[in-house]
């Protein structure tokens, strides 16, 4: 019978079937989309169970088809995994059921599902791997299908910017698969936790090696996660999407890599170790000029989405910044602004894509007074502009608030002051977007708002911006738990 | 000599090594796309011979259980690269559909050019 | 909880609703959305009125909700000073109120400045009722966030330029908040306001900590050089939301900076770590440079405005004096200088309203045809001045006493030529509308000669006070200011 200990492999299992499955029904849209939002809810309901159950009991182990390490491949569920995919399964279905009840993008719509389903098994099993070689092979699953949910659009421009991004993808992958075949070289092993055990013997023996190794995740991880200097795919990639595909790359696709990197650190190099290598200053700089260059970039966009696009870029260097500071404070703030900005980013992108989609509008200069025919679209995005600035009452401002004192934690004054200029820079991008819908003259009389089915995910991401803002009790533990996986 | 030996006792991976800078340099210098993806598959095929020549053990005889053999190479690398192979060749697919159509909405494989057309074309 | 004991937090709560409430109805019907907007201020008013007996005992009411953004948590407090501004902030408020009903029927988009000036009102009671640092920041980004709709109202190229410029820099004064708070919350390890202070000791992140105060607070309050924002602000919004903006919001700004000077780190801590001398010039730049450049400016909002910050500077000189009666007079002033502000921005409204003209050289005469609105701006600037008995000569009197305990002539000094400046500035409008010629045949038509009463109660009832608040010294507005100077004096040790 049904155990809540299959769950971990549930999930990915239900997401690849229903992957399949989808097209073959492709002749009755009814059943695929029934399918598409089913699985997506079927996945909710089994992440809220891993994360109660991992509460409750501590760090599952899963050994897939029963054969246990170090031969057999583990699925190593304890907090970090299981809030991320709380955070993935939730967005992701938010996501779903917009692309179910927007107008279409695509030609091909099964097809499309099926592809994004494809990419939500493969984050899920990014984000339980336990086992190096097997966290490979999702992210290429993953890289596959998230360049292929650009493509599908089939515009000059997205074709274009897909294939940027599947090649320079494909340098990361080899990247991280050299990491991979020099790491097994040292230590014998793939199971993360064999390894760490291994290298705290063997790392004193083949420093350079190791350093090689680390080298190449770095870029592999960091071109996936967009990481500055190696984000240049990005804003063409994330623009040129089709909504939905926007919402989920910037929102989870490019976060699940950074917890790649993160699980890596904890669970394969050990924090000891990360510790002594220079890696953490090199993540510190390499943050601090993501955050600056991605905003400096979005002020000068005009067009709507591209802002976006670097907006991520910034937000992820957020992250990195967190996680390298390496106070609990700071990681704690790493780890919300993993789920805050994927509300934020994905309220963003899907609201600007209504906007998009009632008007025709692509650029900043083209929304003046827009707000007036469609108050519900633009309240949201106000809402979610005031949260990316990191204005009190706003979730935003949560993850800025521990960010900062884990800087300041961490005696790095410096980093605090990063993160409000930065702030101002968001401010600076975001608010013209803002004051020109809100009060430039009307010259669009037929634009209206969209069905309530597609405003419904608008409202509850922007319920979620103010209730994470002001009572983030409710998550508070799990994050807590996570952040001591990294700062024991 | 030390060095000539070291050499030698690791030709695999220094091969393995060239190869894969070779590719990894030819994809992000060249401008033909069906050059880059070649490269591509260079650089991954570069990386499984590096794994390959991991599992290797001297005088070690194929990984199938057979009465009277004790020393086997290492199985472990060859299932992933199984894997690997795998993965590169649907990359390799993916990749050459893209290009398809790209040949058909900008009518060149030169990725300058490319570039240049969008460039143009974009507002 | 009895409702009674929940007093503070509905004096904000109750404007934020109707925020929302107005929002809903005055798309159907307009009389219902001004009666909302009359009455959210006086609510606050008479709920926070209600908690007057309990604070004159000695008592400091505090409402704690830790369970909201931790680790931080909010809370609300009423205490003296916390009464006295809060009371002056609805009452007058409340009277700007009824002024706009009456104003705004000339005026566009009606529908956004009745919500988002009730909006500004929650947040401007937020922030005196604040318990904390943290509460007063939530609540003072939402102040200053909802002001912006005020002070682009227009929708003209200036005022959206004027309005950009006060954006920016109240993003930057929120980010120097938000860092000076979680500074002192690093070092503290709390943010709530406690008698003398919690600060040990001016260490360098102490240092900055306080900076970070100053310019996020110093802007807001339109201190030299911080103000550049409000000379621009003030005028091109609605006569009503400049009275609001000049009369009220800056004074949000000198309430937090008293607050972290008395109430976060502690007088002896300031005078320790020679802040004080920082506060002492500024307010010194700050009252020359606002009075100075205020005898320039034709348009009269625009002088009344850089009068503001001159007036600022005032209640700065009060509290970097770091003496009991110079606290006195600064907080005296924050409600003197609300009334005396909201009487001349409401008159010169009047007059703009009536006659189209801004410019003080176009006013000649109109003393004659609107007498009583221009005898109560009279009334307003000989106070400003300081001519004794009204309210404007008690807060100087205070300032100047203060001064003296401190032992500097030179403030003394100071605040007399500052009133000679004011003087310069104020008497040539009164005898160019009391006492000069008229420009040309009748401007204003007899017919349509005084103001409608909506506009002109409000006016009249300030310029009373403005006169009679002295001569009743029972009125307890100054023993009010005495006892809240008091208790941020206290250090319990």
């Amino acid at each position: 019978m049904f155990s809540i200990s299959h769950a971990p492999i549930l999930m990915v299992v239900t997401l690849l079937m229903t992957a399949f499955v989808v097209p073959l029904v492709r002749k009755n849209m009814r059943l695929a989309k029934g399918l598409f939002l089913g699985a997506g809810l079927i996945v909710v309901a089994l992440a809220v169970l891993i994360t109660l159950e991992v509460l409750q009991s501590g760090t599952m182990i899963y050994a897939v088809g029963e054969w246990s390490a170090p031969h057999g491949i583990e699925l190593v569920v304890d907090a970090f995994a299981a809030y991320a995919s709380l955070v993935v399964s939730v967005i992701s279905f938010i996501i779903y059921w917009f692309i179910v009840f927007a107008p279409r993008e695509v030609n091909y719509e099964a097809g499309y599902y099926a592809l994004i389903l494809l990419l939500s098994a493969a984050m899920h099993g990014i984000v339980m791997a336990g086992d190096i070689f097997n966290l490979f092979v999702f992210v290429e699953i993953s890289s596959l299908a998230a360049v292929a949910i650009i493509a599908v659009k089939g515009t000059k421009e997205s074709i274009e910017a897909s294939f940027r991004y599947l090649m320079l993808s494909a340098l990361g992958s080899g990247g991280l698969l050299f990491s991979i075949a020099l790491l097994f070289m040292i230590t014998g092993h793939l199971n993360m936790g064999y390894m760490r055990v291994a290298l705290a013997t063997t790392a004193g023996q083949y420093p350079l090696n190791l350093l090689t190794a680390l080298a190449f995740m770095v870029i592999g991880l960091g071109v996936k996660s967009a990481l500055f200097p190696l984000h240049i795919w990005l804003p063409d990639a994330h623009a040129n999407a089709p909504t939905g595909s926007s919402a989920l790359l910037s929102g989870l696709v490019v976060k699940v890599y950074v917890i790649a990197f993160m699980r890596i650190a904890y669970m394969l190099l050990g924090m000891d170790l990360f510790y002594i290598l220079p890696l953490r200053q090199i993540l510190l700089v390499l943050a601090a000029l993501a955050i600056i260059a991605g905003s400096v970039f979005a002020i000068v966009q005009d067009n709507i989405k591209r802002l976006l696009a670097f907006s991520t870029v910034a937000q992820v260097g957020y992250i990195f910044l967190g996680f390298s500071l390496l106070t609990a404070r700071a990681v704690e703030g790493a780890i919300w602004h993993i789920l805050i900005h994927a509300i934020m980013k994905t309220l963003l992108f899907l609201a600007v894509g209504v906007v998009i989609q009632q008007s025709g509008y692509k650029k900043i200069s083209q929304v003046h007074g827009l707000a007036r025919r469609m108050p519900l679209t633009f309240a949201c995005i106000t809402l979610g502009a005031l949260s990316m600035v990191g204005i009190p009452g706003t979730a935003g401002f949560i993850s800025k608030l521990y960010l900062a004192l884990g800087a300041l934690d961490a005696g790095l004054v410096i980093f605090a002051v990063l993160i409000l200029i930065s702030s101002l820079l968001s401010a600076i991008y975001y608010f013209p977007l803002i004051i020109t819908a809100y009060f430039g003259h009307d010259a669009s009389p037929d634009v209206k708002e969209p069905s309530l089915a597609v405003r419904l995910p608008l409202v509850i991401l922007s319920l979620a911006i103010l209730f994470y803002g002001l009572m983030p009790s409710m998550l508070l533990p799990l994050v807590r738990q996570t952040a001591l996986l990294i700062t024991r | 000599m030390a060095l000539l030996e070291r050499l030698y006792t690791n030709i695999y991976y220094l091969v393995a090594v060239v190869l894969f800078v070779i590719g990894f340099h030819t994809m992000l210098t060249h401008k033909n796309l069906i050059k880059k993806l070649m490269a591509l598959n260079i650089m991954d095929t570069a990386i499984f011979l590096f794994f390959v020549a991991i599992g290797y053990r001297q005088g070690g005889q194929a990984p199938i259980l057979v009465p009277g053999v004790e020393k086997f190479v290492n199985p472990i690398p060859s299932a992933l690269i199984l894997t690997g192979i795998v993965i590169s060749v649907s990359f390799t697919a993916f990749a050459l559909a893209l290009v398809v159509l790209l040949y058909k909405h900008y009518g060149t494989l030169d990725s300058d050019e490319i570039i240049a057309i969008r460039g143009k074309k974009h507002v | 909880m009895s409702l009674f004991l929940q007093s503070p937090v509905l004096a904000v709560i109750i404007p934020l609703l109707f925020f929302v409430v107005i929002y809903m109805v005055e798309r159907r019907s307009w009389r219902l959305r001004n009666a909302l907007a009359v009455l959210a201020p006086l609510a606050s008013f008479v709920f926070l009125a209600s908690n007057y007996s309990r604070v004159l005992a000695g008592e400091r009411v505090l409402i704690e909700f830790p369970a909201i953004l931790p680790p931080l948590g909010m809370s609300f407090s009423v205490d003296y000073l916390s009464l006295l501004v809060g009371l002056v902030v609805s009452g007058v408020w409340f009277l700007v109120a009824v002024y706009s009903t009456e104003y705004m029927v000339k005026e566009h988009a009606k529908n956004r400045y009745y919500p988002f000036s009730t909006l500004t009102l929650a947040g401007t009671m937020g922030v005196v009722l604040s318990g904390d640092l943290f509460t007063l920041f939530l609540f003072f980004e939402l102040m200053s966030l909802s002001a912006y709709v005020l002070v682009v109202h227009e929708e003209t190229a200036e005022a959206m330029r004027a309005g950009y410029k006060y954006l920016v820099l109240t993003i930057i004064g929120g980010l120097a908040l938000f860092f000076a708070i979680i500074a002192v919350f690093e070092i503290a390890g709390t943010v709530s306001f406690a008698s003398g202070g919690f600060i040990a000791e001016a260490s360098g992140l102490a240092v900055l900590a306080f900076y970070g105060f100053l310019i996020g607070f110093g802007i807001k309050a339109g201190i030299v050089p911080l103000h550049v924002w409000l000379p621009e602000a003030h005028p091109v919004a609605p006569s009503p939301a400049s009275a609001l903006l000049s009369g009220i919001m800056l004074k949000t700004g000198v309430y937090g900076l008293i607050r972290v000077v008395f109430n976060v780190f502690g007088h002896e801590v300031v005078r320790a770590g020679g802040l004080d001398t920082v506060l002492l010039g500024l307010a010194a730049v700050t009252i020359f440079l606002g009075s100075a450049v205020a005898i320039a400016q034709d348009d009269i909002k625009r002088r009344l405005a850089y009068s503001s910050v001159g007036q600022m500077g005032y209640i700065l000189l009060g509290i970097g004096l770091l003496q009991e009666r110079a606290l006195i007079g600064a907080i005296f002033h924050i409600f003197a200088h609300a009334i005396m502000k909201a009487t001349l921005f409401l008159s010169a409204g009047a007059i703009i309203y009536k006659t189209g003209k801004r410019r003080v050289s176009e006013w000649r005469g109109l003393g004659r045809e609107m007498t009583v609105t221009m005898v109560s701006f009279t009334v307003a600037a000989l106070s400003m001045i300081g001519i004794p008995p009204l309210v404007g000569f008690v807060s100087k009197w205070e300032l100047a006493l203060g001064s003296l305990d401190a032992g500097s002539w030179g403030f003394v000094i100071l605040l007399l030529l500052s009133s000679l400046m004011n003087f310069i500035y104020y008497f040539p409008v009164i005898q160019n509308t009391l006492f000069g010629e008229q420009h040309a045949a009748k401007e204003v038509s007899p017919k349509t000669r005084e103001l409608p009463l909506a506009m002109l109660a409000p006016i009249v009832f300030m310029a009373l006070v403005i006169v009679f608040v002295d001569l009743f010294p029972q009125s307890g507005v100054l023993d009010l200011a005495k006892r809240a100077a008091q208790a941020l004096f206290l250090v319990v040790k």
